[in-house]
């Protein structure tokens, strides 16, 4: 089923590609991971309004996920990745990497950034399965 | 108002005269400092000469030069190099440092020194503002780096010197011996510590006290303006908290970019435990900075107990975790860190010695190598901890097989008629960003004026993002495998390194080219833009050129070696890069002939060089 992204659609879908076959290499990558995210998609040409994504990562499973309209709603975390849309939707494409899009300032990392670092390749599977998802942009 | 003392000292080791002459600012402003004003003294050096003379010989002189804006009251202006004909590759040698040495010289009123000739016995060379003279050196002789540095400290009582000096590898002309200075910083590349123990000069102590310059009052402004433009990049703060082995994680997981076993294998347990993170959470105890550098990527580690115990001593840098860590398959980070001290105490460098200790590894496993012709207990295979301690001893000293191993990664592979084994261009090893993981590094080692080299081109951080739209390096493919329209920006940043090479600035500090053209506009009195930056670096690597096609290069050099164009599994999923395309389209960006190697007339005009040819 095709979902449009950002929605909460798209967020329950992803965390069910992440817990099922599509997220077996981020299941692996991530098996010691332990920390919660907030993605904030910032508005620009193309998206009217910030959106923000909860979702809490544990040991290889996306335990909880959150769509959240209102920033000042989101939930205190452990980090935030946070970029304009157009940035994510290029993330999503493959177009830029997670470390790359940080390198090229078109994302914002918030959070110990060690820890992210350390599992680079965990970053780079979440990318991957989100790629699985049958998405529509704006 | 310029940033330049107009003076280099003039010292010949075999008369044992020391003389100053004036540097013309037109010759700066035309070739710079650095690497290009030694590119244009050394060109003068041989243009009529119809015998060239060898590294080793007392005629070949060793430059060791200030940039332009080296020691300046801008940020990161550490920077200065040592240049000569390299012992390693016969070709063009240079070799850049940080720490505070070339300040150091700037104070002492020089803005070079030129070494010519050989003394009789061994010698330091001391510089004291203004002033310059030779004292014997036999007490130091024969003694590490850590320790002669120490000695002269006490030995120059209530003077504030800085040092560059040789150890034991550069007495016994280790044809990668490197120069350390203080603050753990190292001329490293080329072998020039060998020219130095060729010369019987020991080391280089100077002290400098005039730290005022007659500057353009808006100077200091354009260079507050640089670091607001570039301190809250993700690479400056990462350096800072993690110094360069910070890229370990991110290189070995994500990218593939850092070499495993000679090159040979993509994926490797563990890694992590050499980051820098890890030391971080290990063994880091302190971060040092060079002159002016609001970065700190220097690390400071102390191993208080163990086999590999160590006092509050520098720590290995990225490079070195690869070149003694994964290259090696060694993962752990005490071995590592203590065969860097080990390195930088006996004078090599870390990227030749491991890379040859590397290919050592990779023969012995193949079985090419007799297990006779080993030190004792010796196993040399991958993973080996001890070997490689032991075999960093007999390089320096040159005893048994390491007599052969201080020739080089090159002159072992082709001993034992394997030479597609050495991960080197020219004879120079290549540093530890695998072309495999970002195409560019193919073509900047390929073309690199001194071999294998990632200083002249840090194509990895372009392909990872790291633009300068205003001269051109930006717009690539996201594909970091990509061949096709990357030549053009790669070959912009080649130029742009360049004049970085020359004026004395960090390649970790980078803000816009439109203030690094600032800066150094008012440094020379000269308007320059971003676009003439790039003209400059044009110059200076076309100078470069014609050195090695004086000195016996020829095109046919421009390879990769087998070794790093295997295909492997793990990030770079095996992907390799195309050389030869690469390589046709930049011949005809730079406008040089590929069937000579040499840059065609018409740009040679364009260049200004003719004049001087």
């Amino acid at each position: 089923m095709v979902v449009n992204f950002p929605s909460k659609e798209w967020l329950i879908k992803y965390q069910e590609a992440l817990n099922g076959e599509a997220g077996k290499a981020w299941q692996e990558a991530a098996k010691d991971w332990e920390g919660d995210f907030l993605f904030v998609i910032e508005a620009d040409d193309k998206l009217e309004k910030d959106l923000t994504f909860y979702i809490d990562l544990w040991h290889g499973e996306c335990r909880r996920v959150e769509f959240i309209e209102d920033p000042a709603k989101a939930p205190q975390t452990e980090f935030q990745y946070r970029g304009k849309y157009s940035n994510w939707v290029d993330l999503i494409h493959g177009k830029i990497d997670p470390i790359k899009g940080i390198l090229m300032r078109k994302f914002k990392l918030v959070g110990n950034k060690a820890k992210v670092l350390r599992a680079a390749k965990a970053a780079q599977e979440l990318v991957n399965t989100a790629q699985k998802i049958e998405s529509v942009f704006l | 108002m310029v940033g330049i003392r107009g003076k280099l000292l003039k010292v010949n080791l075999t008369t044992q005269e020391i003389t100053t002459e004036p540097l013309p600012l037109e010759i700066v402003q035309k070739f710079s400092g650095g690497s290009g004003l030694g590119a244009y003294l050394y060109y003068q050096f041989i243009k009529n000469r119809e015998v060239i003379p060898e590294a080793f010989a007392s005629e070949n002189p060793l430059y060791f030069l200030t940039g332009v804006l080296t020691g300046l009251p801008a940020y990161c202006t550490s920077r200065s190099t040592f240049c000569s004909r390299s012992p390693l590759t016969n070709i063009w040698g240079e070799s850049n440092v940080g720490g505070k040495i070339g300040p150091a010289l700037k104070f002492a009123g020089f803005d070079g020194v030129i070494i010519t000739g050989a003394a009789t016995e061994p010698t330091i060379l001391v510089i004291d503002d203004g002033k310059a003279r030779l004292l014997p050196a036999k007490t130091y002789w024969g003694k590490g780096t850590y320790e002669v540095q120490k000695q002269l400290s006490k030995d120059f009582k209530g003077k504030k010197i800085e040092v560059a000096v040789i150890g034991p590898a550069g007495e016994n002309l280790v044809k990668y011996a490197c120069i350390m200075t203080g603050n753990g910083r190292t001329a490293g590349r080329t072998g020039l510590g060998a020219v130095l123990g060729s010369k019987n000069l020991k080391a280089i102590v100077i002290k400098g006290t005039n730290t005022t310059f007659d500057l353009p009052s808006d100077f200091k402004e354009v260079s507050k303006q640089g670091l607001e433009e570039c301190r809250d990049g993700f690479s400056f703060e990462l350096l800072q908290e993690f110094g360069t082995a910070g890229n370990v994680d991110v290189a070995l997981e994500m990218y593939g970019d850092m070499p495993i076993k000679n090159w040979s294998e993509g994926t490797i347990e563990n890694a992590g435990d050499l980051s820098g993170i890890t030391m971080a959470e290990t063994i880091l105890v302190g971060k040092k900075a060079c002159y002016r550098c609001p970065i700190a990527c220097g690390r400071e580690i102390e191993i208080p107990t163990g086999p590999y115990k160590l006092p509050r001593i520098d720590g290995p840098e990225y490079e070195t975790c690869a070149s003694f860590g994964t290259n090696l398959g060694i993962t752990d980070l005490e071995v590592v860190a203590y065969a860097n001290v080990r390195a930088n105490d006996l004078g090599m460098d870390t990227i030749s010695a491991g890379e040859t200790i590397a290919v050592l590894f990779d023969l012995v496993e193949k079985g090419v190598i007799p297990k006779k012709v080993l030190p004792a207990n010796c196993k040399c295979t991958f993973g080996d901890d001890s070997s490689l301690i032991t075999l960093l001893e007999v390089i320096a000293k040159r005893e048994g097989i390491g007599d052969v191993l201080a020739e080089g990664s090159k002159f072992l592979a082709e001993k034992y008629k394997q030479a597609e084994l050495a991960a080197q261009v020219n004879g120079l090893e290549a540093p530890y960003h695998d072309p495999r993981a970002f195409s560019g590094m193919a073509l900047m080692y390929v073309t690199s004026p001194r071999g294998a080299c990632h200083l002249n081109g840090d194509a990895y951080l372009t392909q990872q993002g790291q633009y300068f739209p205003e001269i051109g390096v930006e717009g690539i493919p996201d594909d970091r495998f990509a061949n096709e329209g990357i030549v053009k920006a790669l070959t912009n940043l080649q130029s742009y390194r360049q004049v970085y090479n020359a004026i004395g600035i960090c390649q970790f500090y980078n803000p816009t080219a439109t203030t690094i053209a600032q800066l150094l506009s008012l440094a020379q009195a000269q308007k320059i833009s971003p676009e003439e930056l790039i003209i400059l670096g044009d110059r200076l690597f076309a100078l470069k050129r014609l050195i090695n096609l004086k000195l016996g290069w020829n095109p046919r050099n421009e390879r990769l070696p087998r070794v790093m164009l295997q295909k492997l599994t793990g990030p770079t999923d095996g992907h390799v890069p195309d050389v030869q395309y690469q390589l046709k389209e930049w011949y005809s960006y730079r406008n040089y002939d590929q069937e000579t190697g040499r840059p065609n007339k018409e740009k040679l005009e364009e260049l200004g060089l003719l004049e001087i040819l």
